[in-house]
Protein backbone atom coordinates (compact mmCIF):
# COMPACT_ATOMS: atom_id res chain seq x y z
CA UNK A 1 0.00 0.00 0.00
CA UNK A 2 1.32 3.39 -0.99
CA UNK A 3 0.74 6.15 1.48
CA UNK A 4 0.28 9.63 0.19
CA UNK A 5 2.91 11.98 1.57
CA UNK A 6 1.47 14.27 4.27
CA UNK A 7 0.46 17.65 2.89
CA UNK A 8 2.06 20.63 4.51
CA UNK A 9 0.02 23.42 6.08
CA UNK A 10 0.86 25.62 3.11
CA UNK A 11 -0.26 23.08 0.54
CA UNK A 12 -3.57 22.76 2.33
CA UNK A 13 -3.88 26.57 2.45
CA UNK A 14 -3.40 26.94 -1.31
CA UNK A 15 -6.44 28.76 -2.67
CA UNK A 16 -8.65 26.93 -5.19
CA UNK A 17 -7.37 26.95 -8.76
CA UNK A 18 -10.40 28.89 -10.01
CA UNK A 19 -9.03 31.98 -8.23
CA UNK A 20 -5.96 31.85 -10.44
CA UNK A 21 -6.93 34.64 -12.82
CA UNK A 22 -5.32 37.65 -14.49
CA UNK A 23 -1.63 38.02 -13.64
CA UNK A 24 -1.84 34.88 -11.49
CA UNK A 25 -2.35 32.71 -14.59
CA UNK A 26 0.44 30.47 -15.82
CA UNK A 27 2.35 32.31 -18.55
CA UNK A 28 0.73 35.67 -17.85
CA UNK A 29 4.09 37.34 -18.32
CA UNK A 30 5.66 37.00 -21.76
CA UNK A 31 9.09 38.59 -21.66
CA UNK A 32 12.10 36.32 -21.42
CA UNK A 33 13.76 39.03 -19.32
CA UNK A 34 11.80 37.93 -16.24
CA UNK A 35 14.56 35.47 -15.44
CA UNK A 36 16.84 34.86 -12.46
CA UNK A 37 20.01 35.89 -14.31
CA UNK A 38 18.69 39.35 -15.23
CA UNK A 39 17.33 39.75 -11.70
CA UNK A 40 20.67 38.67 -10.24
CA UNK A 41 22.73 41.18 -12.21
CA UNK A 42 20.40 44.01 -11.29
CA UNK A 43 20.24 42.76 -7.71
CA UNK A 44 24.00 42.74 -7.50
CA UNK A 45 24.20 46.31 -8.84
CA UNK A 46 21.53 47.44 -6.37
CA UNK A 47 23.26 45.62 -3.53
CA UNK A 48 26.37 47.66 -4.26
CA UNK A 49 24.58 50.99 -4.77
CA UNK A 50 22.42 50.58 -1.66
CA UNK A 51 25.46 49.64 0.42
CA UNK A 52 27.28 52.76 -0.76
CA UNK A 53 24.21 54.86 0.01
CA UNK A 54 23.83 53.31 3.44
CA UNK A 55 27.48 53.70 4.44
CA UNK A 56 27.80 57.28 3.17
CA UNK A 57 24.45 58.20 4.69
CA UNK A 58 25.40 56.71 8.04
CA UNK A 59 28.71 58.58 7.91
CA UNK A 60 26.89 61.85 7.30
CA UNK A 61 24.57 61.03 10.20
CA UNK A 62 27.52 60.33 12.54
CA UNK A 63 29.24 63.56 11.51
CA UNK A 64 26.12 65.55 12.38
CA UNK A 65 25.15 63.56 15.48
CA UNK A 66 28.50 62.16 16.65
CA UNK A 67 28.42 59.28 19.13
CA UNK A 68 30.99 59.40 21.95
CA UNK A 69 33.53 57.24 20.14
CA UNK A 70 33.33 59.09 16.83
CA UNK A 71 35.80 61.90 16.10
CA UNK A 72 35.41 63.06 12.49
CA UNK A 73 38.80 64.25 11.17
CA UNK A 74 39.23 67.59 9.44
CA UNK A 75 41.59 66.14 6.83
CA UNK A 76 41.58 65.44 3.94
CA UNK A 77 39.38 68.49 3.44
CA UNK A 78 37.23 66.99 0.69
CA UNK A 79 36.23 63.61 2.13
CA UNK A 80 32.73 64.74 3.08
CA UNK A 81 32.24 66.36 -0.29
CA UNK A 82 33.10 63.11 -2.09
CA UNK A 83 31.19 60.89 0.31
CA UNK A 84 28.00 62.96 0.18
CA UNK A 85 28.30 63.53 -3.57
CA UNK A 86 28.54 59.75 -3.88
CA UNK A 87 25.48 59.30 -1.63
CA UNK A 88 23.31 61.40 -3.93
CA UNK A 89 24.82 60.11 -7.19
CA UNK A 90 24.38 56.45 -6.22
CA UNK A 91 20.88 57.19 -4.93
CA UNK A 92 19.94 58.73 -8.27
CA UNK A 93 21.48 55.94 -10.32
CA UNK A 94 19.55 53.45 -8.16
CA UNK A 95 16.27 54.82 -9.57
CA UNK A 96 16.56 53.05 -12.95
CA UNK A 97 18.22 50.03 -11.32
CA UNK A 98 15.42 49.59 -8.81
CA UNK A 99 12.61 50.12 -11.30
CA UNK A 100 14.21 47.63 -13.71
CA UNK A 101 14.72 45.10 -10.92
CA UNK A 102 11.12 45.40 -9.75
CA UNK A 103 9.90 44.95 -13.32
CA UNK A 104 12.06 41.85 -13.84
CA UNK A 105 10.82 40.13 -10.67
CA UNK A 106 7.24 41.39 -10.91
CA UNK A 107 5.86 37.96 -11.96
CA UNK A 108 6.98 36.62 -8.55
CA UNK A 109 4.56 39.03 -6.96
CA UNK A 110 1.79 36.98 -8.64
CA UNK A 111 3.40 33.60 -8.02
CA UNK A 112 1.14 30.56 -7.55
CA UNK A 113 0.57 29.19 -5.01
CA UNK A 114 1.01 32.47 -3.11
CA UNK A 115 2.86 30.80 -0.25
CA UNK A 116 4.73 27.53 -0.62
CA UNK A 117 6.53 27.11 2.67
CA UNK A 118 7.40 28.87 5.88
CA UNK A 119 10.70 30.11 4.41
CA UNK A 120 8.82 31.36 1.34
CA UNK A 121 6.33 33.15 3.59
CA UNK A 122 9.14 34.81 5.57
CA UNK A 123 10.90 35.83 2.38
CA UNK A 124 7.72 37.33 0.94
CA UNK A 125 6.97 39.23 4.15
CA UNK A 126 10.48 40.72 4.09
CA UNK A 127 9.75 42.11 0.62
CA UNK A 128 7.35 44.75 1.96
CA UNK A 129 10.05 46.54 3.97
CA UNK A 130 12.53 45.96 1.15
CA UNK A 131 10.37 47.30 -1.70
CA UNK A 132 8.50 49.90 0.36
CA UNK A 133 11.74 51.02 1.98
CA UNK A 134 13.72 51.22 -1.26
CA UNK A 135 11.02 53.25 -3.00
CA UNK A 136 10.56 55.41 0.10
CA UNK A 137 14.29 56.16 0.32
CA UNK A 138 14.68 56.99 -3.36
CA UNK A 139 11.52 59.08 -3.53
CA UNK A 140 12.10 61.06 -0.33
CA UNK A 141 15.77 61.51 -1.24
CA UNK A 142 14.88 62.81 -4.69
CA UNK A 143 12.29 65.20 -3.28
CA UNK A 144 14.77 66.39 -0.66
CA UNK A 145 17.47 67.35 -3.15
CA UNK A 146 14.77 69.42 -4.86
CA UNK A 147 13.84 70.88 -1.44
CA UNK A 148 10.30 69.51 -1.78
CA UNK A 149 8.65 68.23 1.41
CA UNK A 150 5.13 66.94 0.72
CA UNK A 151 4.99 65.16 4.12
CA UNK A 152 4.91 66.12 7.79
CA UNK A 153 7.85 64.09 9.08
CA UNK A 154 11.31 65.64 9.35
CA UNK A 155 13.14 64.37 6.27
CA UNK A 156 16.50 63.33 7.82
CA UNK A 157 14.78 61.46 10.67
CA UNK A 158 12.31 59.67 8.40
CA UNK A 159 14.97 58.83 5.81
CA UNK A 160 17.30 57.58 8.54
CA UNK A 161 14.76 55.18 10.09
CA UNK A 162 13.79 53.91 6.64
CA UNK A 163 17.43 53.26 5.77
CA UNK A 164 17.93 50.87 8.73
CA UNK A 165 14.70 49.05 7.93
CA UNK A 166 15.57 48.76 4.24
CA UNK A 167 19.12 47.56 4.87
CA UNK A 168 17.79 45.01 7.38
CA UNK A 169 15.29 43.77 4.78
CA UNK A 170 18.10 43.67 2.20
CA UNK A 171 20.14 41.43 4.51
CA UNK A 172 17.17 39.06 4.83
CA UNK A 173 16.72 39.16 1.06
CA UNK A 174 20.39 38.34 0.46
CA UNK A 175 19.97 35.31 2.73
CA UNK A 176 16.99 34.18 0.68
CA UNK A 177 18.57 34.81 -2.72
CA UNK A 178 22.29 34.13 -2.26
CA UNK A 179 22.11 30.59 -3.67
CA UNK A 180 19.99 31.35 -6.72
CA UNK A 181 22.07 34.46 -7.43
CA UNK A 182 25.31 32.51 -7.32
CA UNK A 183 23.84 29.83 -9.57
CA UNK A 184 22.37 32.30 -12.06
CA UNK A 185 25.53 34.34 -12.37
CA UNK A 186 27.64 31.37 -13.45
CA UNK A 187 29.50 32.01 -16.67
CA UNK A 188 27.40 31.06 -19.67
CA UNK A 189 28.79 28.45 -22.09
CA UNK A 190 29.52 30.01 -25.54
CA UNK A 191 26.49 28.43 -27.22
CA UNK A 192 24.21 29.89 -24.51
CA UNK A 193 25.86 33.27 -24.86
CA UNK A 194 24.92 33.31 -28.55
CA UNK A 195 21.28 32.50 -27.82
CA UNK A 196 18.62 35.19 -28.34
CA UNK A 197 17.78 35.02 -24.60
CA UNK A 198 21.31 35.84 -23.60
CA UNK A 199 21.67 38.60 -26.20
CA UNK A 200 18.34 40.11 -25.20
CA UNK A 201 19.39 40.09 -21.57
CA UNK A 202 22.69 41.80 -22.32
CA UNK A 203 20.89 44.43 -24.40
CA UNK A 204 18.41 45.07 -21.58
CA UNK A 205 21.14 45.34 -18.94
CA UNK A 206 23.15 47.65 -21.22
CA UNK A 207 20.04 49.77 -21.68
CA UNK A 208 19.49 50.10 -17.93
CA UNK A 209 23.18 50.87 -17.48
CA UNK A 210 22.87 53.49 -20.21
CA UNK A 211 19.86 55.09 -18.53
CA UNK A 212 21.82 55.10 -15.26
CA UNK A 213 24.66 56.79 -17.13
CA UNK A 214 22.29 59.45 -18.47
CA UNK A 215 20.94 60.07 -14.97
CA UNK A 216 24.48 60.51 -13.68
CA UNK A 217 25.75 62.64 -16.56
CA UNK A 218 22.84 65.08 -16.29
CA UNK A 219 23.14 65.53 -12.52
CA UNK A 220 26.60 64.79 -11.16
CA UNK A 221 27.94 68.17 -12.34
CA UNK A 222 26.27 69.66 -9.25
CA UNK A 223 29.21 68.37 -7.24
CA UNK A 224 31.79 67.33 -9.87
CA UNK A 225 32.42 70.67 -11.55
CA UNK A 226 34.10 69.41 -14.77
CA UNK A 227 30.68 67.97 -15.68
CA UNK A 228 28.79 71.10 -14.65
CA UNK A 229 27.97 72.03 -18.28
CA UNK A 230 26.07 68.74 -18.61
CA UNK A 231 24.15 69.11 -15.33
CA UNK A 232 20.94 69.94 -17.19
CA UNK A 233 18.70 68.12 -14.73
CA UNK A 234 20.64 68.80 -11.52
CA UNK A 235 18.70 70.59 -8.77
CA UNK A 236 21.72 72.83 -8.11
CA UNK A 237 24.59 74.26 -10.12
CA UNK A 238 27.87 74.84 -8.30
CA UNK A 239 28.32 78.19 -10.10
CA UNK A 240 24.83 79.64 -9.58
CA UNK A 241 24.01 81.74 -6.53
CA UNK A 242 25.17 84.94 -4.88
CA UNK A 243 28.91 85.40 -5.49
CA UNK A 244 28.82 82.40 -7.82
CA UNK A 245 27.83 79.49 -5.60
CA UNK A 246 24.58 78.16 -4.13
CA UNK A 247 22.81 79.01 -0.89
CA UNK A 248 20.52 76.77 1.12
CA UNK A 249 19.14 79.17 3.72
CA UNK A 250 18.88 82.82 2.78
CA UNK A 251 19.24 85.66 5.30
CA UNK A 252 15.57 86.43 4.82
CA UNK A 253 14.62 82.80 5.38
CA UNK A 254 16.65 82.73 8.60
CA UNK A 255 15.23 86.10 9.70
CA UNK A 256 18.64 87.73 10.17
CA UNK A 257 18.64 90.40 7.46
CA UNK A 258 18.54 93.36 9.84
CA UNK A 259 20.31 91.67 12.77
CA UNK A 260 23.32 90.85 10.61
CA UNK A 261 23.71 94.43 9.41
CA UNK A 262 23.62 96.19 12.77
CA UNK A 263 26.70 98.11 13.95
CA UNK A 264 26.20 96.50 17.34
CA UNK A 265 27.22 93.12 15.84
CA UNK A 266 29.74 91.32 18.07
CA UNK A 267 31.38 87.93 17.94
CA UNK A 268 31.83 86.68 21.49
CA UNK A 269 34.08 83.86 22.66
CA UNK A 270 33.00 82.49 26.04
CA UNK A 271 32.66 79.34 28.11
CA UNK A 272 35.80 77.51 29.29
CA UNK A 273 38.17 80.43 28.59
CA UNK A 274 40.45 82.59 30.73
CA UNK A 275 39.76 85.71 28.70
CA UNK A 276 36.28 86.28 27.24
CA UNK A 277 36.28 88.08 23.91
CA UNK A 278 33.76 90.42 22.33
CA UNK A 279 34.84 91.47 18.86
CA UNK A 280 33.23 93.88 16.43
CA UNK A 281 33.51 93.37 12.69
CA UNK A 282 36.34 95.95 12.64
CA UNK A 283 38.14 94.03 15.43
CA UNK A 284 37.85 90.83 13.41
CA UNK A 285 39.15 92.56 10.29
CA UNK A 286 42.13 93.86 12.27
CA UNK A 287 43.20 90.36 13.34
CA UNK A 288 45.63 88.31 11.21
CA UNK A 289 43.71 86.84 8.28
CA UNK A 290 44.18 83.48 6.65
CA UNK A 291 43.13 82.33 3.20
CA UNK A 292 41.98 78.78 2.50
CA UNK A 293 40.38 77.13 -0.52
CA UNK A 294 37.72 74.84 0.87
CA UNK A 295 34.61 73.15 -0.49
CA UNK A 296 31.19 73.99 0.77
CA UNK A 297 29.47 70.61 0.52
CA UNK A 298 25.78 70.32 1.15
CA UNK A 299 24.05 67.21 2.47
CA UNK A 300 21.79 67.55 -0.57
CA UNK A 301 24.74 66.58 -2.73
CA UNK A 302 25.95 69.78 -4.37
CA UNK A 303 29.35 71.20 -3.60
CA UNK A 304 31.54 74.08 -4.71
CA UNK A 305 35.11 74.98 -3.95
CA UNK A 306 35.70 78.61 -2.95
CA UNK A 307 38.54 80.69 -1.56
CA UNK A 308 37.70 81.96 1.89
CA UNK A 309 39.46 84.57 4.01
CA UNK A 310 39.06 85.18 7.70
CA UNK A 311 40.32 84.63 11.21
CA UNK A 312 41.40 81.07 12.09
CA UNK A 313 39.32 79.67 14.95
CA UNK A 314 42.50 78.33 16.70
CA UNK A 315 43.78 81.92 16.81
CA UNK A 316 40.59 83.11 18.54
CA UNK A 317 40.82 80.16 20.94
CA UNK A 318 44.40 80.98 21.94
CA UNK A 319 43.49 84.69 22.34
CA UNK A 320 40.73 83.62 24.71
CA UNK A 321 43.01 81.21 26.54
CA UNK A 322 41.06 78.03 25.72
CA UNK A 323 42.53 74.60 26.44
CA UNK A 324 44.51 72.73 23.77
CA UNK A 325 41.83 70.07 23.45
CA UNK A 326 38.84 72.39 23.64
CA UNK A 327 35.78 71.77 21.49
CA UNK A 328 33.49 74.62 20.48
CA UNK A 329 29.82 75.31 19.87
CA UNK A 330 29.40 77.84 17.07
CA UNK A 331 26.16 79.75 17.29
CA UNK A 332 24.44 81.95 14.76
CA UNK A 333 22.68 85.21 15.56
CA UNK A 334 19.68 83.88 13.64
CA UNK A 335 16.67 83.87 15.98
CA UNK A 336 15.68 80.26 15.29
CA UNK A 337 16.18 77.36 12.97
CA UNK A 338 17.29 73.77 13.25
CA UNK A 339 20.79 74.53 12.06
CA UNK A 340 21.48 77.71 14.02
CA UNK A 341 24.46 76.15 15.75
CA UNK A 342 27.08 73.51 15.09
CA UNK A 343 29.83 71.71 16.95
CA UNK A 344 33.55 71.93 16.24
CA UNK A 345 35.12 68.82 17.72
CA UNK A 346 38.64 69.21 19.10
CA UNK A 347 40.21 68.31 15.74
CA UNK A 348 38.13 70.78 13.72
CA UNK A 349 38.46 73.52 16.37
CA UNK A 350 42.26 73.39 16.10
CA UNK A 351 42.62 73.08 12.34
CA UNK A 352 44.31 76.26 11.03
CA UNK A 353 41.91 76.31 8.06
CA UNK A 354 38.80 76.37 10.26
CA UNK A 355 37.95 80.01 9.76
CA UNK A 356 35.55 82.64 10.89
CA UNK A 357 35.39 83.84 7.31
CA UNK A 358 34.73 87.48 6.43
CA UNK A 359 35.39 87.26 2.71
CA UNK A 360 34.94 84.83 -0.13
CA UNK A 361 36.83 85.00 -3.44
CA UNK A 362 38.18 88.41 -2.42
CA UNK A 363 34.76 89.97 -1.73
CA UNK A 364 32.97 90.72 1.51
CA UNK A 365 30.55 87.85 2.21
CA UNK A 366 27.10 88.25 0.69
CA UNK A 367 24.48 88.35 3.42
CA UNK A 368 23.04 85.04 2.15
CA UNK A 369 26.48 83.50 2.59
CA UNK A 370 26.63 84.65 6.22
CA UNK A 371 27.74 88.31 6.38
CA UNK A 372 29.32 89.59 8.57
CA UNK A 373 31.06 86.35 9.56
CA UNK A 374 30.55 82.67 8.92
CA UNK A 375 32.19 79.45 9.91
CA UNK A 376 33.96 77.55 7.16
CA UNK A 377 36.11 74.55 7.90
CA UNK A 378 37.62 71.62 6.05
CA UNK A 379 35.69 68.37 5.67
CA UNK A 380 32.35 69.49 7.11
CA UNK A 381 28.74 69.22 5.88
CA UNK A 382 27.28 72.53 4.72
CA UNK A 383 24.69 72.56 7.51
CA UNK A 384 27.58 72.63 9.98
CA UNK A 385 29.22 75.65 8.32
CA UNK A 386 27.21 78.02 10.51
CA UNK A 387 26.42 81.42 8.99
CA UNK A 388 25.98 84.82 10.71
CA UNK A 389 28.18 83.62 13.59
CA UNK A 390 27.68 85.53 16.86
CA UNK A 391 29.04 83.27 19.59
CA UNK A 392 31.71 80.64 20.15
CA UNK A 393 31.17 78.67 23.33
CA UNK A 394 34.28 76.77 24.41
CA UNK A 395 33.98 73.41 26.20
CA UNK B 1 9.33 25.70 -9.03
CA UNK B 2 10.91 26.05 -5.62
CA UNK B 3 14.04 28.18 -5.96
CA UNK B 4 17.10 26.70 -4.30
CA UNK B 5 17.80 28.15 -0.90
CA UNK B 6 20.49 27.60 1.67
CA UNK B 7 18.27 27.33 4.75
CA UNK B 8 21.11 27.81 7.23
CA UNK B 9 22.31 31.01 5.55
CA UNK B 10 18.70 32.16 5.21
CA UNK B 11 17.99 31.85 8.92
CA UNK B 12 21.28 33.44 9.99
CA UNK B 13 20.71 36.46 7.76
CA UNK B 14 17.00 36.54 8.66
CA UNK B 15 17.96 36.96 12.31
CA UNK B 16 20.66 39.57 11.55
CA UNK B 17 18.45 41.47 9.09
CA UNK B 18 15.48 41.19 11.44
CA UNK B 19 17.54 42.74 14.23
CA UNK B 20 18.64 45.59 11.96
CA UNK B 21 15.02 46.19 10.93
CA UNK B 22 13.94 46.11 14.58
CA UNK B 23 16.56 48.75 15.33
CA UNK B 24 15.10 50.91 12.54
CA UNK B 25 11.55 50.49 13.86
CA UNK B 26 12.71 51.25 17.40
CA UNK B 27 14.39 54.45 16.15
CA UNK B 28 11.28 55.39 14.24
CA UNK B 29 9.14 55.30 17.39
CA UNK B 30 11.79 56.68 19.75
CA UNK B 31 12.06 59.72 17.48
CA UNK B 32 8.28 59.89 16.92
CA UNK B 33 8.12 63.66 17.41
CA UNK B 34 10.18 64.09 14.26
CA UNK B 35 9.33 60.95 12.27
CA UNK B 36 5.51 61.10 12.69
CA UNK B 37 5.25 57.28 12.44
CA UNK B 38 1.60 57.26 11.38
CA UNK B 39 2.30 59.40 8.34
CA UNK B 40 5.69 57.82 7.74
CA UNK B 41 4.05 54.37 7.50
CA UNK B 42 1.56 55.69 4.98
CA UNK B 43 4.40 56.87 2.72
CA UNK B 44 6.39 53.67 3.27
CA UNK B 45 3.55 51.25 2.51
CA UNK B 46 2.00 53.65 0.01
CA UNK B 47 5.20 53.67 -2.05
CA UNK B 48 5.03 49.88 -2.46
CA UNK B 49 1.31 49.90 -3.22
CA UNK B 50 1.58 52.69 -5.77
CA UNK B 51 4.39 50.83 -7.49
CA UNK B 52 2.81 47.38 -7.45
CA UNK B 53 -0.74 48.32 -8.36
CA UNK B 54 -0.29 51.46 -10.43
CA UNK B 55 3.18 52.01 -11.88
CA UNK B 56 4.02 48.39 -12.70
CA UNK B 57 0.64 47.57 -14.32
CA UNK B 58 0.95 50.75 -16.37
CA UNK B 59 4.35 49.60 -17.63
CA UNK B 60 2.84 46.25 -18.64
CA UNK B 61 -0.01 48.01 -20.43
CA UNK B 62 2.49 50.14 -22.40
CA UNK B 63 4.57 47.04 -23.13
CA UNK B 64 1.45 45.25 -24.40
CA UNK B 65 0.71 48.22 -26.64
CA UNK B 66 4.19 48.29 -28.18
CA UNK B 67 3.97 44.52 -28.61
CA UNK B 68 0.74 44.94 -30.55
CA UNK B 69 1.63 48.06 -32.53
CA UNK B 70 5.30 47.66 -33.39
CA UNK B 71 7.25 45.14 -35.36
CA UNK B 72 9.70 42.85 -33.60
CA UNK B 73 12.52 44.83 -35.20
CA UNK B 74 11.60 48.27 -33.92
CA UNK B 75 10.11 47.28 -30.59
CA UNK B 76 13.36 46.90 -28.68
CA UNK B 77 14.72 50.34 -29.44
CA UNK B 78 11.34 52.03 -28.90
CA UNK B 79 10.86 50.26 -25.57
CA UNK B 80 14.38 51.31 -24.60
CA UNK B 81 13.71 54.93 -25.44
CA UNK B 82 10.41 54.76 -23.53
CA UNK B 83 12.25 53.46 -20.46
CA UNK B 84 14.88 56.20 -20.67
CA UNK B 85 12.21 58.85 -21.18
CA UNK B 86 10.16 57.58 -18.23
CA UNK B 87 13.10 57.41 -15.84
CA UNK B 88 14.53 60.83 -16.75
CA UNK B 89 11.07 62.41 -16.59
CA UNK B 90 10.33 60.84 -13.21
CA UNK B 91 13.65 62.08 -11.86
CA UNK B 92 13.21 65.59 -13.24
CA UNK B 93 9.51 65.86 -12.36
CA UNK B 94 9.86 67.43 -8.89
CA UNK B 95 12.41 69.90 -10.27
CA UNK B 96 10.35 70.63 -13.37
CA UNK B 97 7.29 71.40 -11.30
CA UNK B 98 9.41 73.65 -9.07
CA UNK B 99 7.90 72.28 -5.85
CA UNK B 100 10.94 73.39 -3.86
CA UNK B 101 11.28 76.83 -5.47
CA UNK B 102 11.88 79.75 -3.18
CA UNK B 103 11.47 83.28 -4.57
CA UNK B 104 14.25 84.54 -2.24
CA UNK B 105 16.75 81.97 -3.42
CA UNK B 106 17.60 81.84 -7.10
CA UNK B 107 20.21 79.12 -6.53
CA UNK B 108 17.46 76.56 -5.85
CA UNK B 109 16.38 74.73 -9.03
CA UNK B 110 18.21 77.17 -11.31
CA UNK B 111 17.76 75.26 -14.57
CA UNK B 112 14.93 75.41 -17.07
CA UNK B 113 14.03 71.79 -16.43
CA UNK B 114 11.14 71.58 -18.90
CA UNK B 115 13.38 72.82 -21.70
CA UNK B 116 16.36 70.69 -20.71
CA UNK B 117 14.30 67.54 -20.33
CA UNK B 118 12.67 68.17 -23.71
CA UNK B 119 16.10 68.66 -25.28
CA UNK B 120 17.51 65.43 -23.88
CA UNK B 121 14.41 63.38 -24.60
CA UNK B 122 14.03 65.00 -28.03
CA UNK B 123 17.61 64.12 -28.92
CA UNK B 124 17.02 60.57 -27.73
CA UNK B 125 13.94 60.13 -29.94
CA UNK B 126 15.76 61.71 -32.85
CA UNK B 127 18.40 59.01 -32.52
CA UNK B 128 15.62 56.39 -32.35
CA UNK B 129 13.96 57.79 -35.48
CA UNK B 130 17.22 57.90 -37.43
CA UNK B 131 18.08 54.36 -36.35
CA UNK B 132 14.65 53.04 -37.34
CA UNK B 133 14.82 54.73 -40.75
CA UNK B 134 18.33 53.45 -41.35
CA UNK B 135 17.25 49.95 -40.36
CA UNK B 136 14.20 50.01 -42.59
CA UNK B 137 16.52 50.55 -45.57
CA UNK B 138 18.62 47.49 -44.80
CA UNK B 139 17.57 43.87 -44.92
CA UNK B 140 16.80 42.13 -41.63
CA UNK B 141 19.95 40.73 -40.04
CA UNK B 142 20.37 37.07 -39.32
CA UNK B 143 19.76 37.17 -35.61
CA UNK B 144 16.76 39.43 -36.01
CA UNK B 145 15.08 36.89 -38.28
CA UNK B 146 15.63 34.26 -35.64
CA UNK B 147 13.86 36.13 -32.84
Amino acid sequence: MVRKPARSVFERLTPPERLRVGPLREGAFHSRLHDPRTASWLGLALGISFTICFVTGLLSHFIQYPPQWFIWPSRPAGVYRVSQGLHIATGLVSIPLLLAKLWVVFPHFWTWPPVRSFVHLMERISLLPLVGGSLFLLFTGLANIGLWYPWRFFFPAGHYSASWITIGALIVHIGAKATITRMSLRREPPEVRRSPESRGRRRFLALIGGVGGMVTLTTVGQTFSPLNPLALLAPRRPDIGPQGFPVNKTAKGAGVTSLAQRDSYRLTVEGAVTNELSLSLADLQALPQRTATLPIACVEGWSASETWEGVPVPHLLSMAGAAEDASVTVESIQPMGLYKDSELNRVHAHDEDTLIALKVNGETLHIDHGYPARLIGPNRPGVMQTKWVGKLTVH
Amino acid sequence: MESPINKRLFWILAVVGGAVMAFGVWGLFRDAARTHPDQWVRWFVGAALVHDFLVAPLVFVVAALTRRLLSERSRGIVNGALIATAVLSAMAYPFLRGFGDNPDNASILPNNYALNLSLIVGLLWLVVAVTLIARSRTKPGRDERQT
